[in-house]
């Protein structure tokens, strides 16, 4: 029954193999052809996870240290439902709403990038002064519901403010400086939104995992580190956070082997130019894309068929790999987690 | 009919509507005997919409009548032709000589090649952009990086169009390899040539339009019924340093250099007539109120020259025999 | 309290807060996008005020505003506005320069027409009056009561036309395919054509005649007119139920004017029985797989591979599942059926093409994963001691996995199940690959033999969604409909796992038993 699902990976193999051995395709054709398309996905990949990662991770140590048992039962299946939405709305939305958007307020866009982030610690500046009653009610358990209108209040600031900063530093355009200083070309449809949009959907399936992970190290390794006077920040990074780093590095790869496959969102928000450039604000063509569109129009057994199941052969055996990786090192995990003596 | 219409202000209405009118109370005059039948067609997924349409007033004229569409592609009516498992296939693009004779070998005829509307590709640019006209060979030094149709220098920025006030890179819009409208610009106006990597390949024509919408840098070329009042479509100077816009006029005489006919091919013995339900459906496309819906989807009526003269050479105007 | 400031919890530093800040920004960015889904998706169907704009070089629009974007260099702002009207001005939109605006006025007689074809009409009704009314004879001038008595009976007509077509000639025609010679079925679908015949003469006795905001006229023949309403004379209460009618015509009609118009009923109904077959055929093999993973074969290195590898499946993309489908069921499994069922038919395929079977059995293959790792939660989760109990009290295997290990399980199947349809639901890509149309107006189910026609093409929200958006006519029309659908399918599937939560919780709660680690 299980041999019967593991065939997927046998009958691809099969498909593209006899052409690719007996000399159907030679190699100089599937260089050009696979080439921008394998350097597209790993680019597309390689942004949703620069999205991704940082904002996965610590949404993962916020909820497993620093949240209440309450609070946390309530927001980790909130994030974990952003999984189920769908690719192909966060795709429209990316492609059709979001990407026109950001290219007229690009100034805006980018300065929220850095704003936030430092809105944040702003926030955690004024919070050191504030009175311990207030203290006490904004308190850093609850810090990711109260941070939420803040941030609002900080971007929509920041989306007023930005023109008025554009004009006094990049004369108004900063599309044009771009263009001429730096010799950026900007795209409509480029890596960034689909790093964005690509880094949204992957983001839930990470957290969930890293979460787990973090939340799976035996209780009493932090409460040791505690008594001994360490901070929870401390507490994370000396002694929780090495012993979770596999699973969270297995959480990392699930989620590179989600953004790899993505098809829905790089299709509607990526340009499918087939442009080799490290460039975030130009596009790229995936693999996954590139099958879903010329694949039903290809003809069974023609060079293009033959060079799209390859592609979908590519596709299967990183992930594949990516996978068995991850879920070794998961397994590994439990086992380790057991050893030192954690929960049953 | 025509007295309510001087009470209405008959000056002020447009003239279509009286020709369906008329159009609709002469068939159901005509209708006698109504013809029965399913009409299968295979072919064009551009024509969707417009073979759709038609089969919705098939079956409001002759309410026997079903038309069942599978819109493959152009590609796929040449075969199911062939092999006669359809009598009717819609196609974008003219036959090709191996596809004829593929038809002509199976069944000892050629199949009869009816022109049911016009179409163009329209090159377009922002709402707001200076551009007003493009030579074909600038068209062709912007989107290839071939030049096959005898441009000087590589186009890749505004400036070098000499365009008041624009500047910048020139960001290029169109349709993925699968496409027809891809390999007709290529055909057509890159004279065959490389499309540039820079191409942004949308999965739709409607995307192109949305995207040249939404970015002043941008070029694109679509299917004429796609177009919006958020671009403009540009004229092109041909050989003879003609200006022509992808108007109907121009695009139904074929001045238009990016022009092209939309084609219904039917399998029909020579000497034998069309089945009723085949003859109903030619003759609803060769109508006034056929043709008003090819303009209404946004592509080009035939003219009424053309018209006429398939009418009569498939014998729709005869009596029925 | 005396030492409160030093016995409050130390900083952190600001590396913690960065991480709180994580979670505030993943949550002001979902709800950012589920309030922009379900602004824009509900909105649609209000029935929105209609302005009458005066330009200053004279020209005069009706419309509603859209959106409005800055002109270049600071010139100013332009707006866009819908007007509707595609037979008079061959567009549906104006763009208009803010500035040269004089006046923005809400007259109260502006109409809405929502026509079949030409899209909406916005301007001033005139007249109602019948084709035939001869020179003498001036139309009514109350149009807007008689039009609306019109419409409900064009409505009733148009119903009746509907049933004959369903009840009377399709039968007939059926018939007459079969048999072309049946003399009385000849006379019976005669009489039936003249009937439908009437009714269209009937429906098509009046028109309107409608005059736009700059005072162009046009005939309108009624039958083509679908809906009317007077948007700026309209009380709240009057606009609620005309806004729930409008959401009502989406769930429950079929898509018109090339899908940027009228509703998604055979998009539902194709992902609801996509879905369903694709349960049947995924369950019995996914829970069968889980018991036989955990209650039946020996725990080991094997097992070990076995879970690892189904996780991995989890793990592979869609577009790969679709691209298996395509070559080994479509292909693959269809061809050779074609070859030895439909070989009349070929090269037109039957089921060597993408249609509901090829689709369902490669979404089953995708959720299968989902089912048996949700199932195998659940058999782990049951105490030992259960099984020890009913061996112990003289049950066979067979029996007591039967009579007491499965029926405490069928919760987490459940769950299985419910996830891997929302998981379904929303999954698109495998789909542009294995049969999922553009428009499919016979949903594969209907009255002829043999009833659920599964090598059909099916309509699917989600396809619908990426259609209308890329390859519709115009983006910008289509645009709230998009919404609306994405707003439709977003809710399904998180009322689907919603119920999957709720019964892991419940499941969890009921058997107070402690998850394993």
């Amino acid at each position: 029954m299980i041999v019967a699902v593991l065939a997927i990976g046998v009958f691809l193999a099969m498909e593209v193999m006899p052409a690719l051995l007996g000399g159907a395709l030679d190699s100089s054709r599937i260089r050009m052809a696979l080439t921008p398309m394998a350097w597209g996905t790993l680019k597309a990949a390689f942004w949703a996870m620069a999205f991704a990662i940082p904002l996965a991770l610590g949404a993962a140590v916020h909820s497993s240290l620093f949240m209440s048992q309450r609070l946390r039962s309530r927001i980790k299946p909130t994030l974990e439902m952003m999984e189920a939405l769908p690719g192909v709305v966060i795709g429209f939305v990316a492609g059709l709403v979001l990407a026109p958007w950001v290219e007229r307020h690009l100034a805006g866009s980018l300065a929220l990038l850095l704003v936030l982030p430092l809105g944040i610690l702003l926030a955690a500046a004024v919070w050191r002064r504030l009175p311990s009653a207030g203290r006490r009610r904004l308190s850093l358990a609850r810090a990711g519901l109260w941070l939420v209108p803040w941030l609002a209040l900080l971007a929509s600031l920041t989306l007023l403010f930005s023109p008025w900063v554009e004009s006094l530093l990049f004369g108004g355009d900063l599309r044009g400086w771009l263009d001429a200083e730096l010799g950026l070309d900007y795209a409509t449809r480029n890596a960034m939104i689909v790093g964005l949009a690509m880094g949204f959907a992957v983001m839930p399936s990470v957290y969930a995992l890293a979460e787990d992970a973090l939340s799976g190290v035996p209780g009493r390794l932090g409460e040791g580190a505690h008594a001994l006077g360490a901070t929870r920040w401390q507490t994370l990074w000396r002694v929780v956070l090495p012993a979770a780093a596999p699973g969270i590095f297995a959480a990392v790869m699930i989620g590179a082997g989600r953004a790899v496959g993505e098809t829905m969102i790089v299709l509607m928000a990526s340009g499918n130019t087939a442009l080799m450039s490290l460039s975030p604000f130009e596009g790229m063509r995936t693999m996954a894309a590139g099958i879903a569109v010329e694949l039903p129009e290809a003809v069974p057994g023609s060079e293009a068929y033959l060079l799209l199941l390859l592609a979908a052969l590519l596709l299967f055996l990183f992930t594949f790999l990516v996978n068995t990786l991850a879920e070794v090192v998961r397994s590994r995990l439990r086992g380790r987690y057991r050893w030192l003596g954690g929960s049953p | 009919m025509i007295p309510i219409g001087a009470t209405l202000g008959w000056h002020k209405l447009r003239h279509g509507y009286l020709a369906m009118l008329l159009a609709m109370l002469v068939t159901v005059a005509q209708a006698s005997e109504p013809p029965v039948g399913t009409l299968g067609v295979v072919g064009s997924d551009t024509m969707a919409g417009l073979m759709l349409r038609w089969g919705e007033q098939l079956g409001e004229r002759h309410p026997g009548i079903r038309l069942q569409l599978q819109a493959s592609g152009s590609a796929s009516a040449p075969p199911a032709l062939a092999a006669g498992t359809t009598r009717l296939g819609p196609m974008s693009r003219p036959m090709d000589e191996e596809e004829r004779q593929a038809f002509a070998r199976s069944h000892g005829y050629a199949p009869v090649e009816v022109e049911v509307a016009r179409d163009a590709l329209a090159v377009i640019v922002h709402r707001h952009h200076a551009l007003e006209s493009l030579r074909l060979t600038e068209v062709d030094a912007i989107f290839s990086q071939t030049r096959r149709c005898g441009g000087e220098r590589d186009i890749t920025r505004w400036e070098q169009l000499a365009i008041e006030g624009r500047d910048g890179r020139i960001e290029l819009h169109g349709r993925n390899p699968a496409s027809g409208s891809y390999g007709l610009f290529r055909q057509l106006a890159l004279c065959g040539g490389e499309y540039r990597r820079r191409l942004n390949e949308h999965p739709g024509s409607a995307a192109v339009v949305a995207a040249v919408t939404e970015s002043r840098e941008a070029i694109g070329y679509v299917g004429l019924n796609h177009l919006t009042p958020g671009v403009k479509p540009l004229a092109l100077e041909d050989d003879e340093g003609m200006l022509r816009l992808p108007e109907a006029e121009q695009v139904r005489r074929g001045d238009y250099p990016l022009s092209r006919a939309l084609y219904l091919y039917a399998n029909l013995p020579p000497g034998e007539a069309l089945s009723g339900p085949e003859r109903a459906l030619l003759e609803l496309i060769l109508s006034p109120q056929g043709q008003q819906t090819v303009a209404e989807l946004g592509f080009v009526a035939l003219s009424d020259t053309a018209m006429a003269s398939q009418r009569e050479r498939l014998g729709l105007d005869d009596p029925r025999p | 309290m005396k030492f409160g400031k030093r016995r409050l919890p130390r900083s952190e530093g600001p590396w913690a807060w960065l991480a709180a800040g994580s979670v505030a920004l993943s949550l002001l960015m979902l709800g950012g996008l589920m309030l922009l889904i379900g602004a824009r998706g509900l909105a649609h169907f209000w029935p929105a005020s209609v302005e009458q704009i005066e330009m200053d070089d004279g020209r005069v629009v009706a419309g509603h505003a859209v959106r409005e974007l800055p002109l270049e260099r600071g010139q100013g702002r332009e707006r866009l506005y819908f007007t509707g009207n595609r037979d008079l001005d061959g567009q549906v939109w104006h763009w208009l320069p803010v500035d040269a605006i004089v006046a923005r006025e809400r007259p109260r007689d502006l109409v809405v027409l929502e026509r079949r074809h030409h899209g909406m009409f916005i301007g001033r009704l005139i007249a109602v009056g019948d084709v035939e009314a001869t020179p003498g004879q001036q139309p009514q001038r109350a149009g807007w009561a008689r039009l609306q008595a019109r419409l409900a009976a064009l409505e009733k007509l148009r119903s009746e036309r509907e049933r004959l077509h369903r009840e009377v000639l399709r039968p007939l025609i059926r018939q007459l395919d079969a048999d072309p010679d049946a003399a009385d079925a000849q006379r019976a679908l005669a009489e039936a054509n003249a009937r439908v015949h009437d009714l269209q003469q009937a429906m098509r006795g009046e028109v309107a005649l409608l005059e736009s905001a700059d005072g162009r006229r046009l005939l309108q023949p009624l039958d083509e007119v679908l809906r009317a309403w007077q948007p700026n004379a309209m009380p709240l209460a009057q606009k609620l139920a005309a806004w729930a009618d409008g959401v009502w015509r989406f769930l429950a009609e079929g898509p018109r004017d090339g899908n940027s118009a009228g509703g998604v009923w055979p998009a539902i109904f194709g992902t609801v029985l996509m879905v369903l077959l694709m349960s049947l055929l995924v369950t019995p093999f996914g829970v069968l797989a889980a018991v036989y993973l955990n209650e039946v074969a020996h725990q080991g290195r094997w097992t070990n591979l076995v879970r690892i590898a189904v996780r991995n499946l989890a793990g592979v993309p869609s577009i790969v599942y679709g691209v298996f489908g395509l070559g080994v069921f479509v292909y693959g499994i269809g061809g050779s059926l074609d070859e030895w069922f439909f070989s009349d038919t070929l090269p037109s395929p039957t089921f060597g093409t993408g249609g509901l079977l090829w689709a369902s059995l490669t979404l089953a293959l995708l959720t299968l994963p989902v089912v048996v790792v949700a199932t195998e939660e659940g058999l782990a989760r049951i105490p030992a001691e259960q099984r020890e109990g009913a061996l112990a009290l003289g049950a066979t295997r067979f029996e007591t996995l039967s009579r007491v290990v499965l029926p405490m399980a069928v919760p987490a199947m459940l769950t299985g199940v419910i996830l891997a349809v929302a998981r379904a639901a929303g999954e698109v890509a495998p789909l542009l690959l294995v049969g999922v149309a553009k428009l499919a107006p016979q949903v594969p189910v209907d009255g002829e033999f043999p009833f659920l026609h599964l090598e059909r093409k099916f309509m699917h929200l989600g396809y619908h969604i990426y259609d209308t958006a890329f390859h519709g006519s115009d983006v910008q029309a289509a645009m709230p409909l998009v919404f609306a659908t994405a707003l439709l399918l977003v809710l399904v599937i998180l009322m689907l796992n919603l119920t999957a939560i709720f019964l892991r919780h419940y499941f969890r709660a009921r058997h107070g038993v402690q998850p394993r680690p």
